[in-house]
């Protein structure tokens, strides 16, 4: 049985690359070689390196809470005034005038500020937070779970593959925003969680479908009927033969949907169906483009950050599949 | 005969026109109030169109509509159909009048269904006739109503387009009396208490009698206001079972227009009603209130400019005072005193049980940095009656000495910590002053302002709000004491004079009474108030009240303010104000939204006006 093992293993080196020790010096050699390579991919690389920096750096480095209003002390405040004459100058009203709509680099708010006077910058750097953990972690639960589900209904194949396959097809025949919105309407009090919950359950289908067709390729390979011929269980099987071979696959997966569930999120958040207590970068695009013909900053940089985010992990994501697809390589 | 409305009359003569007063000018544009919400530089124009019927009114004189209509500009041209948006997009309750609590409702209703009387003046108490010809009290107990003749209901299988008799008003005042449905349940319906006592005869088919158990200083002005309308019997009861399924056959009415639409998620369409009594009018063929619209203030906005509708106000005043002036040749500026207060409610019977918490919480919100972030300042704060009933209202160098409405935050927020921790705030975990949907789709930070300003205010983490919806989770709730604590508009103020509401919202008696207030002091106040005639005497009593309200922080119903909306308006739409917009200058509306009537006469398009164009020309009822 030992001898089996041994003789699977020495089989399936060939396939995967993984665990080899290197020095830091031979990785920062490679990288710039893999870089000069896929000049797109480093760039891709960079971004992400920013954006993961900015958001786990995001309480130190936001400079303001984003829900601290900026105001100005008011001299015309009278507590008295009329309405009619506060129709006609708001600012007799209020002891305090809000610093709204403060242009970029005009002051102490790098980036301007919003209709509630809150600091741009501290809003998209903690935006920036939220977009990473719901990209994360949607990718985490729909990689984790099709993985092991893609996995189950590949290797078994049969009856439960064509019963899971079908049930695959059903959650991929609705258009994915409309069934986001679906799922996230019942909710009816979408918190950071459950929208992670939704985008992961949305993107489970996918890899599910990538996983499987992997798994059916691997299944057929020398090392893994050189272990069932050797008696090695279906679960050992799975966990030592298959699954080291399909994680390329899952890595391109779990790399390039982040970009896709970041921008899933802006969306719902777009259209007031994301997380409503906290700053995300789609409710800002939304909050801006009421008066984007005035102050157009708002949405423009929110917008801005979803754009380099997304494009960030599509070109890394892209990147990644280069290098392990052995098809794409060097091209 | 004593012509009932001259107390109204006399309020008015007795009241200066103050700025106030013509500020508090018509929710209209995103109210829907008058005018199905159209707003415009309207002609009021008596001159042109048939008057009510002699005698209705206050002895002839003239009544501040007409004094305050601006003068002419051109001739009333009669067709056209005007479109416009509610406010808060379109959450009927019920196509029940009486059991009805969403403000659209009412708003609907005041197009379609007749009163027994109206308002001439809604801002300033004016009466004049509607269904009742004329009336009289012989006493302060007993108004005899004299029914104008050959009203018909609107003709429809249920209706057979009958004559509406007393016998209709007996049975729209005792059904709201019992409180019962056919089927012999008890719902809440809206206005029982103000009911109580009152014997109704009807000695032929056009006069009724009622004979109240003992005077009411606001009996009269409670036939005209808000809600008022008189339903058909045939159709109500039919639907009674099905009341929250909207459907245009649930609401035939008498008045200007009939309902040709009413279905959820359609235009709301309504359309002249051929066969109404005051011939002439409405000059309109028709009105549309799209549905929902204004849930996006960018789709209401491009909506307005492609003249999809009318007028058009956007959340951020500035903006909204841009495209005026862009477009000066062809707009004109409304400020409005929006009647739909912004209120906090909290519920007294679950967290907010100690008194001392919800006096914290008064004191933790701050009314003017909230008018400042959702409406640039256009607003004033508001005690227990709002600036927009001004005659009854505590005076603003009174009210500014209050808790909660002090300039002080400092002292303000050091007494809300202490009584938040001596009344065990911390121990409560997590609060969740929740944001109205209808709200918060305006302003959807909301959710963060209000948690962070309670939470910065109090000291502590525990306060969060999320969303909330006036259908399914407060309307329904408010009877069992099981409604969440929530922050948004409350229903409109109805009418100038604040005793009915008061009564109702704080009474041991009152209908809506949600706290279950039971001060015998301030019920005494209350009953006081609401019997006299006298205004100076009601004024004071009403006063005494405020302050027992104001020092227990309104029992948790907690009024914060009121606003100003600026709204947009296309020169060819008119429609019923207080003040035209002149040169530089806007115009105002009545905030009032019991006024819905005075868009019969007052609402009409202008086609030789510059900016009326094939957009509007080309609408159809559908």
């Amino acid at each position: 049985m030992a001898h089996t093992e041994q003789a699977a293993s020495t089989l399936q080196s060939g396939a995967a690359e993984l665990g080899r020790r290197r020095t830091f010096g031979s990785v920062m050699r490679q990288a710039g070689r893999l870089a000069n390579r896929n000049k797109l991919g480093a760039f891709g690389v960079l971004l992400v390196i920013f954006v993961l920096g900015v958001a786990i750096l995001a309480p130190w480095i936001k400079r303001y809470d984003d829900n601290t209003q900026f105001q100005t002390a008011n001299p015309k405040f009278n507590p008295t005034a009329n309405p009619l004459d506060i129709a006609q100058d708001p600012e007799l009203g209020s002891p305090h005038i809000l610093d709204r709509w403060e242009s970029p680099l005009g002051g102490d708010h790098w980036l301007g500020t919003d209709a509630y006077g809150r600091d741009l910058y501290a809003r998209i750097v903690t935006g920036a937070r939220l977009a990473v953990i719901i990209g994360v972690g949607a990718s985490v639960i729909a990689v984790l779970s099709g993985t092991f589900v893609g996995l189950v209904s590949g290797y078994f194949s049969g009856k439960l593959d064509l019963i899971i396959q079908r049930l695959v097809d059903a959650i991929q025949a609705f258009p994915g925003l409309v069934l986001l919105m679906l799922i996230v309407s019942v909710m009816d009090q979408p918190s950071l969680f459950l929208t992670v919950l939704a985008l992961g359950f949305l993107g489970f289908a996918v890899s599910v479908r990538i996983v499987r067709s992997s798994v059916l390729a691997v299944s057929q390979t020398a090392f893994v009927e050189a272990a069932r011929s050797y008696g090695a269980g279906d679960f050992r099987i799975m966990l030592r033969h298959v699954l080291p071979n399909v994680l390329a696959s899952v890595l391109v997966v779990f790399s390039i949907s982040i970009g896709a569930y970041i921008l899933a999120e802006a969306s719902l958040s777009f259209l007031g169906l994301g997380p409503a207590d906290k700053t995300t970068w789609g409710k800002m695009v939304n909050a801006g483009r009421n008066s984007i013909d005035l102050h157009p900053w708002e949405s423009v940089l929110s917008g801005a950050a979803i754009t380099l985010t997304v494009l960030g992990f599509n070109l890394a994501g892209d990147a990644i599949r280069d290098e392990v697809d052995p098809r794409l390589r060097g091209r | 005969m004593r012509d009932n409305s001259n107390y109204w009359t006399r309020r008015a003569a007795s009241s200066r026109v103050s700025r106030r007063r013509v500020i508090g000018g018509a929710a209209a544009a995103g109210m829907g109030a008058a005018a199905f919400g159209l707003v415009g530089c309207g002609d009021d124009d008596d001159d042109a169109t048939p008057t009510t019927a002699a005698g209705t009114t206050a002895a002839g004189s003239p009544t501040a509509a007409s004094t305050a209509a601006a003068s002419p500009t051109s001739a009333i041209v009669d067709g056209g159909i005007a479109r416009s948006v509610f406010l808060g997009g379109s959450q009927f309750d019920s196509v029940d009048i009486h059991r009805g609590q969403r403000d659209e409702v009412g708003w609907l209703s005041g197009s379609v269904l007749s009163k027994i009387v109206r308002f001439s003046n809604p801002d300033a108490g004016d009466l004049e006739a509607d269904l009742a010809e004329k009336w009289e009290t012989p006493d302060a107990t007993v108004y005899t109503f004299n029914l104008r003749k050959g009203v018909k209901w609107q003709n429809t299988p249920l209706t057979n387009g009958r004559e509406l008799t007393s016998a209709d008003i007996k049975w729209h005042v005792e059904r709201q009396q019992a409180g019962k449905l056919v089927d012999g349940s008890t719902p809440k319906f809206r206005f029982q208490s103000d009911y109580a006592g009152v014997k109704v005869e009807t000695p032929d088919a056009y006069t009724v009698k009622m004979t109240l158990p003992a005077p009411n200083g606001t009996f009269l002005i409670r036939q005209a206001a808000f809600f008022a309308g008189v339903p058909n019997r045939e159709a109500t009861e039919k639907f009674e079972g099905s009341h929250t399924t909207l459907t245009e056959e649930a609401m035939p009415g008498t008045s200007g227009y009939i309902l040709k639409q009413w279905r959820t998620g359609k235009d709301i369409v309504l359309q002249k009603n051929p066969n109404y009594w005051d011939k002439g009018i409405p000059h309109l063929d028709g009105a549309i209130n799209p549905w929902g619209l204004f849930e996006d203030p960018n789709a209401h906005r491009l909506a307005f400019e492609q003249k999809l509708v009318d007028a058009w106000s956007s959340p951020d005043a500035s903006l909204t005072k841009k495209v005026i002036d862009e477009n000066k040749a062809n707009m004109g500026e409304i400020l409005t005193g929006i009647s739909n207060t912004v209120f906090m409610h909290l519920n007294v019977h679950k967290q907010f049980k100690d008194p001392r918490l919800v006096k914290a919480m008064n004191m933790a919100v701050d009314r003017r940095a909230l008018i400042q972030s959702f409406h640039q300042g256009l607003g004033q704060v508001s005690g227990a009656v709002t600036w927009l009933q001004e005659g009854f209202a505590i005076k603003p160098d009174d009210l500014i000495k209050l808790p909660g409405y002090r300039t002080d935050r400092a002292i303000e927020i050091k007494e809300a910590r202490e009584l938040w921790n001596a009344g065990g705030g911390p121990a409560l975990g997590e609060v969740d002053i929740k944001g109205v949907e209808t709200w918060t789709s305006v302003w959807p930070d909301t959710y963060q302002i209000i948690a962070k300003m309670f939470n910065d205010a109090l000291g502590v983490s525990q306060f969060k709000s999320t969303k909330c919806t006036y259908n399914d989770d407060i309307i329904p709730n408010l009877p069992k004491g099981e409604y969440p604590n929530w922050i948004a508009w409350t229903n409109a103020v109805n009418s100038p004079d604040p005793r009915r509401d008061l009564y109702s919202s704080f009474h041991s008696k009152g209908s809506q009474n949600w706290s279950k207030v039971n001060n015998p002091a301030l019920d005494k106040l209350l009953d006081e108030a609401l019997v006299t005639a006298d205004l100076t005497k009601a004024r004071a009593l009403v006063l005494d009240a405020q302050k027992i309200l104001m020092e227990n922080a309104m029992y948790g119903a907690v009024i914060l303010y009121n606003y100003i909306s600026r709204s947009a308006r296309w020169n060819y739409a008119h429609a019923p104000l207080k003040t035209q917009p002149a040169a530089g200058k806007p115009g105002a509306g009545y905030w009032n939204t019991a006024g819905a009537h005075l868009a019969f006469k007052q609402s009409w398009l202008d086609p030789k006006d510059p900016s009326y164009s094939d957009a509007v020309k080309n609408r159809k009822l559908g």
